[in-house]
């Protein structure tokens, strides 16, 4: 689960949301805060659902939301 | 970050005199079951300290998710009945009947008893919010395939001890004492299952 190869625009996104802090939003797809630091500090790749709520949560497709880093 | 209410610290003194009562102290005093009275004092400790903790608010800035809190709980529950365990080695070996070891495994139900009513307790706090993901069900089944190798390996040497050792030299190993043998090694892969769980805890966070 460390420096996974799955990149995520999660932190801006929640930026250009109206500065929706982590807690609104790991409310919003039911997960814990700390996935979501976890997840924006790029330490955890979601499952594809997870990733789907994700992107419905900031009404975006999901390769806009998440990105291959390799 | 929140000040931690000076209660919590208060509640190490009464902890340590349980854990004193329950390892320490032969099992009866004066006709009390000491062990009782010390699991007793050890549960009351962890249940206020779980009800001070739920009154310090959350100020969105806590690195441990309600799963890695668990497994810290479960870490030092494991970790004391398994201390407890080793304590009283010599009178699980020494033991020829289940009622020889009342004293000791009595206070060991009550802390397994107490554990599984605190975290239900935690698990229900309200304004709790989400207690578990798909994280967290990642990280427990890492934890698991650690604890199903320790256990695997403490029963292939258990098993291989009793085995190769000449009868001369198993006049420990009652029936009484390889089931207590065998409970340990339970507790130690649970123990070691914990650990594993907060390894990959902290290396999400690192």
């Amino acid at each position: 689960m460390n420096a996974t190869p799955v990149g995520n625009h999660i932190r801006r996104l929640r930026f250009d949301a109206g500065e929706m802090t982590q807690g609104a939003l790991a409310e919003r797809v039911g997960i814990t805060r700390q996935t979501v630091i976890a997840l924006e500090a790029g330490r955890y790749a979601p499952s594809l659902e997870l990733a789907f709520r994700i992107a419905q949560a900031f009404g975006k497709e999901i390769g806009e939301v998440f990105f291959w880093k390799g | 970050m929140h000040r931690v209410p000076s209660g919590l610290f208060w509640l190490l003194a009464p902890a340590a005199i349980g854990l004193w009562l329950i390892v320490a102290i032969p099992s009866r005093w004066h006709g009390i079951d000491t062990g009782a009275v010390g699991a007793g004092l050890l549960l009351a400790a962890a249940a206020a300290g779980l009800w001070l903790s739920g009154t310090i608010p959350d100020d969105g800035t806590s690195q441990r998710s309600p799963g890695e809190q668990g497994r810290w709980v479960a870490l030092v529950f494991t970790g004391l009945i398994g201390a407890l365990m080793l304590a009283h080695a010599g009178a699980f070996a020494g033991a020829r009947t289940i009622a020889e070891l009342g004293g000791i495994g009595r206070p060991v139900v009550m802390l397994l008893v107490g554990w599984l009513i605190l975290a239900s307790i935690a698990r229900r706090r309200p304004g709790a919010g989400v207690q578990a993901d798909e994280r967290d069900r990642e990280v427990a089944r890492a934890a698991d395939a650690v604890s199903h190798v320790v256990l695997a390996l403490a029963i292939v040497a258990i098993a291989v001890t009793l085995g190769l050792t000449p009868p001369a030299r198993l006049s420990w190993a009652s029936p009484i004492a390889v089931a207590n043998l065998l409970m340990f090694a339970l507790v130690a892969a649970a123990f070691a299952g914990h650990g594993a769980a907060l390894w990959h805890y902290r290396r999400d966070r690192a």
